[in-house]
C-alpha cells in the first residue's frame, strides 16, 4: 500500500519499517496467547483490499478477521463505512451490513458458548451502559466526558493523555494528516480508551492491535500528502523536502523504539525465569509429572506444563478465581482481590475436585491472579490438606501428588512430625524456610 | 488558488519542521541528562541554548521551502516546535511545561530571518 501511494521502493520500505519499529507491536506476542493479534494481517489485507478496491478480496480477508475475535468486527464495520463513504465503493456496504450483523450475532454467540448469560466483554463497558446500543448512546449523551476520556485516558501507569501520543508519536505524527482514516478508526480507539480496565492504555498489550493497522494506514496516506506539497516547491527543493520527510519520521522511530521500546520489553520479561533456572524447574515438572496428568501451578509455571488436557492456574480449580469467561471472572482479574475461602471449605473442594499434580513455588515471579497475602494463605491450605502428599522438592518449588502419603511429604519439606497440633505453623515455617533456598 | 496552495504547502512544511525541531528537543531532554550525568538538566540554560540552536539550524534550512513573510513562518515554527511538550518524556509522563520552551519561538525566527535572502 506504501509503495501504490507513494511510488518510491525506498520510502515504502522506511515507512514498513517505521510500523514495524512502533513499540506497541514489540511485546504483543510475548505476553501469554491472544487471538485478537492474529487478526492483524486480514485486517491489513483487508484495508489493502478496500484501497484498491477489490470486493472479493476484501471479503475472503474480512471473514478471516472475524473470526478471530469479536471487537474486529468493530474494525470491518467501520472499514466497510469508509470504503463505502469516503472511497465511494458501493460494495462496502454489504460490508458495513455484514460488520453490524456480526456485532449482533458475536456477542450473543459468545455468551451461548461460555455458558453465561452476559457478555464479559460488554461489562468493561458498564460505566456508559450495558447492552451494546445502551453503550453508544451512553457515550453520545455524554459527549464531553467521552471526549475528555478519550484524550485524557489514563492507564494503569501511565499518566492522563500520554497514551494516544504514544501511538501516534512513533509515526512521527503524520496520521494527524489523514483525519477521514482516524475519524473512521476512532471507534476501535474509544474501545481502548473507554474501557474500565486501565491495562488496555499500557502500552505493549496486544490490545492497541485493533488500532495499529489505521494508525499504519494513515501514516501512509499522511506521507502521501506531504509528499503531493513538493509539487509546489520549485525543483531544486524537491530533494530538501523528501529528506525533511524522510529525516522527521526516522528520527522518531528510532527516538521512540529507543526511548519507549526496551522499558515495554522490560515490562514484559521481568517476571519471566532466567533461562537455566527455568531449564532446571522444567526437567524438574517433567521428571515427575507424566504428561497426560491434570496439574494446576503459579502462572509462571504453567507455560511449561501447559500441553496436557487439564492445566489450571494456583488456586483453581479448588478456589475459582479470575477463570472462565464470566462478569464475575473478568473483575477478579482487574481488582485482583480475591479472599481465600475458609480452610476446611479448601480442603473439601481439594477431595471433591481433585487435580493429579499440584505444584507451588516459595518465590514465585508473579502470584497473578492472587495478592500476596491471598496467595500464602491458600499455599497453606494446601500443603495442609492430608489428601496430597509432596513427592519432590528442588529449590524452591514443592510437588504435590493426589493421594501421595501426606506425613512422609511433610519429611521432605523439613517439617517435624511431634507436635501434631501445630502443624500449620510447622509447614508455615518451613515454606518460609523454602523462600530462601538458593539465594 | 494559487496562492492558497501555497500557504497549505508552506503549512504542511511547517508541521513537519515543528515535529522534527520538536522530536530533537525531547531527544535531547530524555537522553542529555543520564549522558552527561545530570549535567545538564531539562530546562536548564545549557539544555534551552542547546533547543535554540536546533529550532534556529531548522528554521534557516526551511526558509527557502517556505511561502510568506519570515517572521510569520518563524513564529509559527516556534510554535510548531512546542510540540516537544507533547512527546512523552518516556513510557508513562509528559515533562512538566515550562514557559522557558518558549525560546523556540525568538529561535525560530532569528533562523527565518538568517535564512531570508
Amino acid at each position: 500500500m506504501a509503495l501504490r501511494h507513494t511510488q518510491k521502493d525506498w520510502l515504502a520500505a522506511v515507512i514498513a519499517i517505521g510500523y514495524l519499529l512502533h513499540p506497541a507491536l514489540f511485546t504483543m506476542l510475548l505476553f501469554d496467547f491472544h487471538p485478537v493479534l492474529l487478526s492483524i494481517p486480514f485486517v491489513l489485507w483487508a484495508m489493502d483490499a478496500a484501497d484498491e478496491g477489490k470486493p472479493k478480496v476484501f471479503a475472503v480477508a474480512a471473514i478471516f478477521a472475524l473470526a478471530c475475535k469479536e471487537e474486529v468486527s468493530l474494525v470491518i464495520l467501520m472499514l466497510s463505512a469508509y470504503a463505502a463513504v469516503v472511497r465511494k465503493q458501493k460494495w462496502a456496504w454489504w460490508g458495513v451490513v455484514g460488520g453490524l450483523c456480526w456485532i449482533a450475532v458475536v456477542l450473543r454467540l459468545m455468551p451461548f458458548f461460555a455458558g453465561v448469560e452476559h457478555s464479559a466483554y460488554l461489562a468493561l463497558y458498564s460505566r456508559w451502559g450495558k447492552t451494546p446500543l445502551g453503550i453508544v448512546w451512553g457515550i453520545l449523551t455524554r459527549p464531553l466526558e467521552a471526549l475528555r476520556e478519550l484524550v485524557l485516558c489514563q492507564g494503569h501507569a501511565t499518566a492522563p493523555g500520554v497514551y494516544p501520543l504514544l501511538l501516534l508519536f512513533p509515526f512521527a505524527f503524520f496520521p494527524l494528516l489523514a483525519p477521514e482514516i482516524l475519524l473512521f478508526g476512532l471507534p476501535n480507539y474509544a474501545l481502548i480508551a473507554l474501557n474500565e480496565r486501565v491495562t488496555f492504555r499500557e502500552l505493549g498489550y496486544q490490545y492497541a492491535s485493533t488500532i495499529l493497522p489505521w494508525l499504519a494506514v494513515a501514516s501512509v496516506v499522511g506521507w502521501k500528502r506531504l509528499l503531493q506539497v513538493g509539487d509546489e516547491l520549485p525543483k531544486p527543493l524537491h530533494l530538501r523536502w523528501q529528506v525533511l520527510l524522510a529525516l522527521t519520521w526516522c528520527i522518531c522511530v528510532v527516538f521512540s523504539a529507543y526511548r519507549y521500546g526496551p522499558p515495554v520489553v522490560q515490562r514484559f520479561t521481568s517476571d519471566m525465569l532466567p533461562p537455566k533456572e527455568a531449564k532446571v524447574i522444567v526437567e524438574f515438572l517433567n521428571r515427575h509429572i507424566p504428561p497426560d496428568a491434570s496439574v494446576t501451578a503459579p502462572t509462571s509455571l504453567v507455560p511449561p506444563l501447559a500441553h496436557r488436557k487439564r492445566i489450571y492456574m494456583f488456586p483453581n480449580p479448588f478456589q475459582q478465581v479470575a477463570f472462565g469467561p464470566s462478569v464475575e471472572a473478568l473483575k477478579q482479574q482487574i481488582e485482583m482481590r480475591a479472599k481465600p475461602i475458609p480452610v476446611d471449605e479448601f480442603h473439601k473442594r481439594m477431595r471433591e475436585q481433585p487435580v493429579d499434580f499440584i505444584v507451588l513455588k516459595a518465590r514465585p515471579s508473579s502470584y497473578w491472579p492472587l495478592g500476596v497475602d491471598a496467595h500464602e494463605t491458600l499455599v497453606l491450605h494446601t500443603l495442609t490438606c492430608p489428601d496430597y502428599g509432596i513427592i519432590a522438592v528442588q529449590g524452591d518449588v514443592v510437588i504435590l501428588k493426589h493421594k501421595a502419603d501426606f506425613l512422609k511429604g511433610l519429611q521432605l519439606l523439613g517439617v517435624s512430625m511431634k507436635r501434631q497440633k501445630q502443624l500449620r505453623d510447622e509447614i508455615r515455617a518451613a515454606w518460609e524456610r523454602l523462600k530462601s533456598v538458593g539465594r | 488558488m494559487m496562492q492558497w496552495d501555497k500557504v497549505k504547502a508552506t503549512l504542511a512544511i511547517l508541521f513537519v519542521g515543528g515535529i522534527l525541531a520538536g522530536t530533537i528537543i525531547a531527544a535531547m531532554r530524555s537522553l542529555l541528562p543520564r549522558w552527561t550525568v545530570l549535567a545538564i538538566l531539562p530546562y536548564s540554560p545549557p539544555m534551552l541554548i542547546l533547543e535554540g540552536l536546533v529550532v534556529v539550524h531548522i528554521a534557516f534550512w526551511l526558509r527557502p521551502l517556505t511561502f510568506g513573510h519570515w517572521a510569520l513562518n518563524g513564529l509559527v515554527l516556534g510554535v510548531l516546535a512546542q510540540s516537544a511538550a507533547f512527546i512523552p518524556y518516556d513510557l508513562h509522563s509528559l515533562l512538566p511545561y515550562h514557559w522557558s520552551a518558549m525560546i523556540t519561538v525568538p529561535a525560530a525566527l532569528v533562523g527565518m530571518a538568517l535564512g531570508e535572502r
